[in-house]
């Protein structure tokens, strides 16, 4: 199975590469995932191409005759699947690939041949690269002269290298699709006549005719039976001529089937999709060890071989099928079964199952079963169910359990691993995260974490993902929350951050920029620090006496250091401004002998145990507040998460102050790393008054004062190593760091309310229990005592000494049973929003992504990043899922609403069960409070532009007016291609189309404002109605510029009105739309574009120029619009600004931009195309000023004509034409804005696909 | 017999006298060994051993290892203690110990996200070590007789220069009913067994080496034969007849080597050395993976118990844990037993943990372990006839009664090791042993008193 000679200088191959070339070169209409890179074939057509998510594009070229053929991934060929019955039905000669690779798995694994469901299809399996080529240009010929399509299974494993077919042979093999051919067969040429065109032209002007006629059941009984002989019938002649002409032209062989030993023999391994060539020496192998084994590796599954296969096991002791694991597995044991039923001698016959590829001990196991005397006659390869021990002890509890309950598994294995036995890997485990440490995990086994890291997530993290067994949870694809966290990085990265605390300035920058959650901070006071000092020197048994009494005059002693210091001198570690202050502090309080001692000791402990924590003394969090008020100030420490820190160095990019450096990893500076982080760890949690003052403070970023708590800084966890998303990752951070700030004060209120709640009933329980015991007379009590003895007694042996009529009164033993099993819901209610069973509380939020490139992270396996509930699925589904899982869960959260309700009712003794319990029953979402209803955590839906495309307008409008907590993030990368329709004004379209709904929330913008995005997220996140966020998240590798960073293209998508910003908010919008929308943050808000001032130099000076910054500006940063820019040589004086030209009638000059290139200035001429979306960019850029209301009000010019109108005629009857001109005015006024309003909802409803 | 692996006889060996109850084994003698989860708390007596309690060397807050040395041994005759799982000292504190006292132990809370490998420790070189370097590798792994004694063992291995160990026995009897422990660990640790048999020999260099194992436990002789024979290991595996009390040293000894051990000496006076299985399979693994005794195997077996079967516990486990995951005590349970049926503890509570000389709990059902009315002795003789070392317990017993203590010293009471066969063939259901046992607790005493006495008056 090697890949051959590795000494050529050749890049290597990929199959699905080639197969393009090659499909490329010898189709006239192609349906491939890249462009093709020749725009004629090797006939000097020209080639079509088109994206499209099912075949019915080159459906129609090839019923007009052209050669066709189709790369497909499985999900455009699952759409397809309609198209393709009529395909074959109608004889249409396409050949599809079908690319398995990618779908749900990680790591690509080729396809594993299954039988598709077109029986009289042809179907194809290749399994080197060499043959993924040939099948494909035999399988064009197949399908052109047998009229049935072909499907060609590839299932290539390793690269290799592959002799190219010429274009000679190419156009001797398969010929033009043009030329007459004769016809192949007595039945075609009963319907072409001798000779047909090669291709035929079934949808045709000259000779019309109708393709897929609906047929009743007894013409389509003829048409089936006239198939199968006329057509299918003649495939497998046809086939075996196609290889032999092949051969014939390319000198290569191919069959049916390869063979290896396979006559000889007295065992058979049949398979399909195998390199046979990597399979001889483990044959040889075993041919060594007198085991006599031959192999066939069937190429063409449909029409399946039958007789040369029957043939070759007829005369076999035992033959073991070997197939891939599917739902339709077994078919090619059912079909070798079936002819060995016929067979006079049949030969054992044997099912191997493999999961997705073979390896060479499945294959020795499978020999060795045959010729064991006594084989297994089903069994699994690669899969194991169970080992017979593991190394890790854990994992080995969960192994017995599988074999004590299910026996049978380990007989189903040939190829069990050896035992690695009782001697474990002696490995040093890494520390576990914090956020890890906090979980209880006590829910159901699949969400432990625990269970989850000792089963899976152990193996992937120690590269052993091989030890895995397919254990129960393995079936369930569902992965514990913060399974992210279970990962460390360390051993991935070469360089880790410190930071120089004396040049930081406590901004948060790094904080907010990693991606990874891997920078927790704490702004602590002095005073809090030194008792934290102190609880962590007595949790490792530590008495500290002496020294408490001291702290608050040490606290201040500390802060009389630092304002000595001055702010030149600033300390790097607390032990710099504590030692001298406990110093001072012991020398002022004329502390001496033993006393001195050990309040020594005792300080010295606690240093120890602060360890020289490095701290920040910054303006914003210490100065500033001290100014204020003495020993307000706070000290900021950040520490690096060893585990999550991929060394990708953006925090040390982001740090302004040159405060955060990366350095080469070492032994060394990891433990130093570790130490501050447990440091950190131990340390309480920065209070929420200092994040509400900085959240106010104008000069420090909101974001990073929410990170400024470890509560919120963890709503998403854990490292990976997808620095190309790290923009999508480091804003869904954000969003949930947003979302927690919000959600959490609501979720302490509401435990406020139950613990009140709480209280209150049993108060009320107590109550009614005390009620009955007596008040004033109290002898039926001494009577009862009288009969016990003079000590402590329980209290209902008194009470049940009390007899006859001096019994107690009568309780309602109904109310309090009531109460009591309210109080224990209530009690109940409370642990989950607090602890619950994972230990950290109820989710503050629910998640749906859209599993897309740009958000790999968040979906791949085994690693889950976040701490809420969340489901990756794929676009189409998405809004109709979110909006399931809303209304799903307030079913449930409805349940805690009306606990509330009932227990405030039952507080107050108003409870009345008749009256209320139907009024209870029918609450809901409509009849909830505003303050019930923000106590159900948001859903998010997270996607990027697909989002709004038009197949999700529907779904997508219906889930933003629903009026439920759901909030969709689009995170939108604004790459175009020039194919495609003009989006940027669909993509408008459809978010003023949601705007048209007026109920929900909406934000348009980027980071490149903070302030403006954190305000639209609190804003949107907090609102009631559902909201909208689209956002801009550059993909920096479809840019040509990519030098200055991501900062640069948000400046230029937002100045070039590519992406401008937007808020609408439906709740301030009373009557019209433009009292809720608001476009005036954007650059120049007033104008069509924003000006821009370039400097260059001409002859030696330095001039400089004005222009408006188009949309044009921002498509030139674009790799695939590189092609509609050209540099313009302005010698005739024709070049016209682009902003200049789209707004000229006569359309004269040519549009160019204006770029500065080596400080000269250079002019590209742009291609019409650029012209046509910069109009539109333009034209939307007027829309949301006119809906914002910043372009027309009511116009001046307008207003001014009529008052001169009025003036003229009539100037005598002032007062009464004062009258009229008002009311002239208001009608113009309200014509003017309802036109407004016709043209949008015109507009809308359009867009909405809605009839009028 | 110069080859390994022989089988000694065709006939099973044995002693005379003792009696065959029945075996009860088939309940749990086929599961094999399975690892007991790992539980959220581990308490660990500071005395699990005979002799002095260990010194705790960690404090309150700090992060242990699994197979960390959490104790020393405090002077010759006691031996280290390991933390049995990856966690944080919880506390140093008095704990319910399993023989119902109040005792100081460490408290681990276990570290739920750890894996839970072995850490290993350094044990060193086996090849280049000296006997005293041996011994004290063995008090540092904390290694103790794992049949029930918990004596520890590098004690037992220290031979005086004046003697010197001709035959060394390794005991795998294993007659008490019910127990499996052993006989699953010779099955599925063989290979480990003989390594440490090995291991032990290069330092007391017995010329004969035997596996004693009662004829009941097919499998785990033919595996042990097989393996010797493999790796050519010098052992003789003796069966044995299956009777009580065929483990108890002297019976074996005497069925093996037809000697007898004189009152009140050791079996090293005759040139012999026994030691359980378990405890050689524990010499090989902390020197060849650095793991001490961390953990053990226990079977958790009994008619009132929902599945019985062999667990191999780590040292600290909460009884009461280990008993639930092996399907919990039925309801119709009377009684559990530390150990086997014949000289096993009635235990009252099981929160405490399983400690190094933990061999089995039982628990039994009304059925089994019905209280019978006890009637006078009818001089039957049956006990004669069961004591496996010749006393006279119908006499004793009726010493006892009165409360003859020294008259019952002369009758060699201090001989007797509780194997309480006398009880169990008493039809008129006298409490022979527990008798035994009282009487034997005050000769103790008075005996300690009297040497107390006599140095005062020194």
């Amino acid at each position: 199975m090697d890949s051959g000679n590795k000494h050529t200088a050749k890049p290597e191959l990929t199959w699905q590469r080639e197969l393009q070339k090659i499909e490329t070169s010898i189709c006239e209409g192609v349906q491939l995932p890249d462009l093709p890179s020749e725009k004629h074939n090797v006939f000097g057509r020209p080639v079509l191409h088109q994206k499209a998510d099912d075949l019915s594009y080159i459906s129609g070229l090839a019923m007009s005759g052209l050669r066709t053929g189709a790369l497909l991934d499985e999900a455009v060929f699952e759409n397809s699947i309609k198209q393709i019955r009529a395909a074959v039905r109608q004889h249409l000669p396409l050949t599809i690939t079908i690319d398995k690779s990618g779908s749900e798995s990680l790591t690509s694994v080729s396809v594993t041949p299954v039988l598709l469901p077109f029986n009289s299809a042809v179907q194809f399996v290749s399994s080197t690269i060499q043959e993924a080529i040939d099948f494909a240009l035999i399988a064009h010929r197949v399908a052109e002269l047998a009229l049935i399509p072909v499907f060609h299974q590839v299932a290539v494993r390793q690269n290799g290298e592959v002799v190219a077919v010429t274009k000679k042979q190419l156009t001797n093999f398969l010929g033009n699709a043009d030329d007459l051919v004769e016809s192949p067969t007595p039945s075609q040429k009963m319907i072409f006549g001798p000779q047909r065109r090669r291709i035929p032209q079934w949808f045709n002007y000259d000779y019309p005719a109708q393709l897929g006629a609906r047929k009743d059941e007894k013409s389509l009984s003829l048409e089936s039976a006239a198939n199968q002989a006329y057509f299918s019938g003649h495939l497998k002649e046809i086939i075996s001529d196609c290889f032999e002409e092949f051969e014939n032209t390319a000198g290569r062989k191919h069959d049916f089937y390869n063979t290896y030993q396979a006559e000889e023999s007295s065992y058979l391994l049949i398979t399909t999709g195998q390199d046979i060539e990597g399979i001889i020496p483990v044959i040889e192998e075993l041919r060594k060890q007198k085991v006599k084994l031959g192999i066939v590796n069937i190429n063409v599954i449909s029409p399946f071989p039958s007789s040369q296969i029957g043939k070759l096991i007829s005369n076999k002791k035992a033959v073991t099928i070997l197939e891939p694991l599917d739902e339709q597995s077994n078919w090619l044991a059912g079909k070798v079964r079936e002819l060995a039923s016929g067979l006079k001698h049949t030969p054992q016959i044997i099912t191997g199952i493999y999961a997705n590829s073979l390896i060479t001990e499945d294959i020795l196991a499978s020999g060795t079963n045959m010729a064991s005397g006594k084989p297994e006659e089903y069994f699994l390869c690669g899969t194991a169910f169970t080992q017979s021990a593991s190394a890790f002890p854990k994992h080995q509890v969960m192994l017995q359990a599988i074999e004590r309950d299910y026996p049978h598994l380990k007989k189903l294995n040939l190829t069990v691993k050896k035992s690695t036995g009782n001697s474990g890997p002696a490995k040093p485990e890494y520390p576990i995260s914090h956020i890890v440490r906090q979980y209880k995990d006590q829910g159901a086994p699949f969400t432990q974490l625990s269970r989850f890291k000792d089963s899976t997530a152990l193996f992937y993290q120690d590269g052993n993902a091989d030890e895995i067994v397919a254990d129960p949870f393995q079936a369930i694809p569902s992965v514990p929350a913060a399974s992210a966290s279970l990962r460390t990085m360390t051993g991935t990265r070469v360089a880790l951050p410190i930071i120089n605390s004396s040049k930081c300035t406590a901004c948060g920058s790094c904080m907010v920029e990693c991606p990874h959650s891997a920078i927790p901070s704490v702004a602590i006071g002095v005073e809090n620090l030194i008792k934290s000092g102190m609880d962590i020197a007595s949790a490792t048994g530590v008495q500290i006496i002496g020294l408490l009494p001291m702290v608050k005059n040490l606290s201040k002693a500390a802060s009389k250091v630092i304002s000595d210091l001055g702010e030149d001198n600033l300390p790097e570690s607390i032990e710099s401004i504590l030692v001298p202050a406990f110093d001072n502090l012991t020398a002022q309080m004329k502390l001496e002998g033993e006393k001195l001692v050990s309040a020594k000791t005792e300080f010295s402990s606690v240093m120890t145990a602060l360890n020289k924590l490095p701290i920040t003394l910054s303006d914003a969090l210490y100065y500033h507040p001290e100014a204020q008020q003495k020993g307000s100030g706070e000290l900021f420490f950040l520490a690096f998460d060893p585990n999550a820190c991929t060394g990708c160095g953006l925090c040390a990019e982001a740090c302004s102050d040159q405060a955060v450096e990366m350095l080469t990893e070492t032994p060394e500076l990891l433990s130093e790393i570790i130490k501050k982080m447990e440091l950190w760890e131990k340390l309480p949690d920065t209070s929420s008054d200092t994040i509400n003052r900085l959240l106010f403070d104008k000069e420090y970023d909101s974001f990073a004062a929410l990170m400024l708590s470890r509560n919120f800084y963890h709503g998403i966890t854990g490292g990976n190593q997808t620095d190309l998303d790290s923009q999508t990752k480091q804003f869904v951070h954000l969003i949930s760091a947003v979302t927690e700030s919000l959600v959490q004060p609501r979720y302490a209120n509401l435990v406020r309310e139950i613990d009140e709640l709480a209280n209150g009933l049993s108060e009320n329980i107590h109550s009614i229990l005390s009620e009955s015991l007596p008040k004033e007379n109290f002898d039926n009590i001494a009577r009862a005592i009288g009969t016990t003895h003079e000590h402590k007694v329980p209290f209902h042996e008194i009470i049940n000494n009390i007899s006859g009529e001096d019994r107690l009164k009568q309780v309602d033993a109904g109310k309090i049973k009531r109460k009591i099993a309210l109080l224990d819901l209530l009690r109940g209610l409370k642990w989950s929003l607090t602890d619950g069973p994972t230990g950290a509380g109820r989710a503050r939020m629910g998640v749906s992504v859209s599993s897309n490139s740009r958000l790999g992270w968040a979906d791949q396996y085994p690693y889950n990043p976040f701490n809420s509930p969340v489901v990756a699925q794929r676009d189409e589904f998405s809004p109709g899922l979110a909006s399931g899982i809303v209304e799903g869960q307030l079913r449930y959260l409805l349940d805690n609403l009306k606990l509330i309700r009932k227990a405030k009712l039952e507080v107050k003794n108003k409870y009345l069960p008749k009256e209320h319990d139907k009024v209870i029953a029918a609450l809901d979402w409509e009849s909830l409070s505003d303050d019930e209803r923000k106590l159900v955590p948001p859903v998010f839906l997270i996607g990027d532009q697909t989002l709004l495309s038009r197949s999700n307008t529907e779904s997508l409008g219906r889930l933003l007016t629903s009026d439920k907590p759901v909030k969709v993030f689009i995170l939108d990368d604004l790459i175009s291609s020039p194919e495609d329709e003009c989006f940027e004004s669909l993509r408008t379209s459809e978010l003023i189309s949601v705007m048209g709904l007026k109920k929900a929330f909406i934000y348009q913008g980027s980071m490149a404002s903070h302030q403006s995005m954190f305000d639209g997220l609190v804003e949107g996140v907090n609102s009631m109605s559902p909201a909208l966020f689209r956002v801009f998240i550059p993909d920096p590798d479809s840019h040509r510029i990519t030098s200055e960073g991501s900062l640069a293209l948000h400046a230029i998508a937002f100045n070039s009105r590519a992406f401008p910003n937007l808020k609408f908010n439906p709740e301030k919008c009373k009557r019209f739309l433009n009292d809720g929308i608001r476009v005036d943050d954007n650059p120049s808000a007033d104008k069509d574009w924003h000006t821009a001032t370039i400097d260059y130099q001409e002859n030696g000076e330095q001039r400089s120029l004005s222009f408006d910054v188009t949309w044009a500006d921002w498509a030139f940063t674009l790799k695939n619009w590189e092609s509609h820019f050209s540099v313009y040589e302005d010698k005739n004086g024709s070049a016209v600004h682009i902003s200049k030209f789209i707004l000229s009638d006569s359309q004269s000059g040519t549009p160019v931009i204006y770029r500065v290139k080596d400080d000269a200035l250079v002019l590209y001429a742009v291609s019409d195309k650029v012209v046509e979306m910069t109009r539109a960019v333009g034209a939307s850029w007027a829309l949301f000023r006119e809906l914002g209301g910043s372009l027309v009000k009511f116009p001046e010019k307008l207003k001014s004509r009529v008052k001169e109108e009025l003036k003229e005629k009539y100037d005598a009857e002032l007062a009464k034409l004062k009258a009229e001109y008002e009311i002239k005015l208001k009608t113009q006024e309200q014509e003017q804005v309802e036109a407004i309003r016709r043209k949008l909802r015109d507009k809308l409803v359009q867009l909405a696909g809605r009839k009028k | 017999m110069a080859f390994g692996g022989n089988i000694a006889a065709i006939k099973p060996l044995s002693f005379s006298h003792g009696v065959h109850p029945e075996e009860y084994k088939q309940l749990s003698c086929n599961n094999p060994i399975e690892r007991m989860p790992f539980v959220a708390e581990y308490i660990l007596p500071l005395g699990q051993h005979i002799g002095a309690p260990s010194k705790p060397i960690v404090r309150k807050g700090q992060k242990v290892f699994r197979g960390q040395k959490i104790a020393d041994p405090e002077g010759f005759v006691s031996v280290a203690l390991h933390a049995p799982v990856d966690g944080t000292i919880d506390a140093i504190d008095l704990f319910t110990h399993p023989n119902g006292q109040e005792l100081p132990a460490i408290k681990i809370k276990c570290d739920t996200f750890s894996s839970q490998l072995v850490t290993p420790q350094e044990a060193g070189d086996p090849e280049n070590m000296d006997l005293p370097e041996f011994i004290s590798a063995i008090q540092e792994a904390g290694l103790v007789g794992l049949g029930g004694a918990a004596f520890p063992a590098h004690v037992k291995f220290s031979i005086p220069e004046d003697k010197t160990c001709q035959y060394f026995m390794v005991n795998g009897c294993e007659c008490e009913p019910f127990l499996t422990a052993d006989d699953r660990l010779m099955v599925e640790y063989a290979e480990e067994l003989l390594d440490g048999v090995e291991i032990l020999n290069r330092f007391i260099k017995a010329e004969k080496l035997y596996v004693a194992v009662e004829i009941n436990k097919q499998e785990a002789i033919q595996v042990i034969s097989e393996k010797a024979v493999s790796r050519n290991c010098p052992i003789e595996i003796v069966p044995l007849k299956v009777k009580y009390p065929q483990g108890a040293e002297k019976m074996m000894i005497s069925a093996i080597l037809g000697k007898e051990i004189p009152a009140g000496k050791l079996p090293l006076d005759i040139e012999v050395l026994v030691s359980n299985v378990g405890t050689m399979v524990a010499i090989s693994q902390y020197f060849r993976k650095g793991q001490p005794l961390i953990e053990r195997v226990i079977t958790v077996t009994g008619t009132a118990l929902g599945r019985p079967t062999n667990v191999m516990v780590p040292i600290g486990t909460p009884m009461i844990e280990l008993v639930n995951w092996c399907g919990g005590i039925t309801s119709d349970a009377a009684r559990v037993l530390l150990g086997g049926p014949m000289m096993g503890m009635v235990q009252k509570r099981l929160d405490v943990p399983v400690i190094k000389g933990t061999s089995g709990i039982l628990a039994l059902s009304d059925h089994e372990a019905r209280v019978m009315t006890e009637y006078s002795c009818i001089r039957c003789g049956r006990c004669v006839d069961a004591c496996p070392i010749f006393l006279n317990p119908s006499l004793l017993g009726m010493l006892a009664k009165k409360g003859f203590w020294d008259e019952m010293a002369k009758n060699n009471v201090m001989d007797c090791f509780e194997c309480a066969a006398c009880s169990f063939v008493c039809p008129s259901a006298i409490p022979l042993v527990q008798h035994f046992r009282v009487a034997k607790g005050f000769i103790k005493e008075k005996a300690a008193r009297e040497k107390f006495e006599n140095r005062n008056s020194v």
